[in-house]
């Protein structure tokens, strides 16, 4: 009787660290991104009745997030996007290999994409979706999702004036070999 | 320069290029060269094209991304999955 709700909770749970990245990619912004968050828990508490335990949450949860942001954004109308500061402080908290600067530039790369490419290669590129998976999730077919993820590297190199693989050199044999792919 | 390039040519390169057969080849090592190109090329072809491990968009994409997944779940997060859970359990116990 009691074993829905709370493995409902824990697989909720699980995914928010995620769901929380899609947000901040979606909306650019980590404040709207927090309150995305929390109305997509509140909408997927109240129909987790319609979900069924085994199949994909995350996927589910992430259709959930993205219907919200869509329907919050024809809401309000469209909206000037800045890029909050607090990113770069939280970046400095927690620094990855690449500078704070160059992380900075990357989202601003990122933030100026169309909305459908940028969600397209966060779903394909971070978040380790499927082309199937992020197709379903944004509701279009799996061939508009590859030219989608393809567009937005494109124009992505073209931003941040990355060539390809020319531009790095951790391992050049299987740099080689990715590149027989193009 | 063509000098410089046909003396490097037909130096010790040539030997290292491996075109004259084997007479007598080793059967062991040439099977496990074909097994090797064999799996390479379809892990290369599996990689996602531009977003695989040795793409600068999609490791700085990763992380970015990663940067805001590692961070720990904010207090608010939990403290509404408590009140949801809370309330959902008051309510079974009501009926």
């Amino acid at each position: 009787m009691l074993e829905q709700p709370p493995s409902f909770k824990r697989e909720l749970l699980a995914t928010l660290p995620s769901l929380r990245a899609f947000a901040v990619s979606l909306s650019g912004r980590h404040d709207k991104a927090d309150d995305l968050v929390q109305d997509t828990m509140m909408k997927a508490w109240a129909k987790q009745d319609s979900f069924q335990m085994g199949t994909n949450i995350k996927a589910w949860l992430f259709t959930i997030l993205r219907n919200e942001f869509y329907s919050q954004m024809r809401k309000r109308g469209r909206e000037v996007q800045d890029t909050d500061g607090a990113f770069t402080e939280r970046m400095s908290v927690h620094p990855s290999q690449y500078g704070v600067l160059d992380m900075a530039d990357f989202k601003k790369a990122l933030d100026s994409l169309p909305h459908d490419q940028r969600e397209a290669i966060v779903l394909i590129g971070a978040s380790g979706f499927s082309y199937e998976e992020a197709a379903e999730i944004c509701n279009c077919a799996v061939g508009t999702m590859k030219s989608r993820v393809s567009r937005a590297r494109t124009r992505l190199q073209e931003q941040l004036g990355i060539s390809g693989e020319a531009d790095y050199g951790p391992d050049a044999v299987s740099a080689q070999v990715t590149s027989q792919g193009f | 320069m063509k000098d410089k390039t046909n003396k490097s040519e037909t130096g010790v390169p040539l030997r290292h290029a491996g075109h004259e057969p084997d007479p007598k080849p080793v059967i062991g090592t040439v099977k496990d060269e074909s097994k090797m190109n064999e799996m390479s090329v379809p892990r290369a072809r599996r990689t996602d094209p531009g977003l695989g491990s040795n793409s600068d968009i999609g490791a700085k994409l990763r992380a970015f991304y990663g940067a805001v997944q590692d961070q720990p779940i904010p207090d608010k997060f939990l403290d509404l999955l408590e009140k949801l859970d809370q309330v959902e359990q008051a309510s079974k116990r009501k009926v």
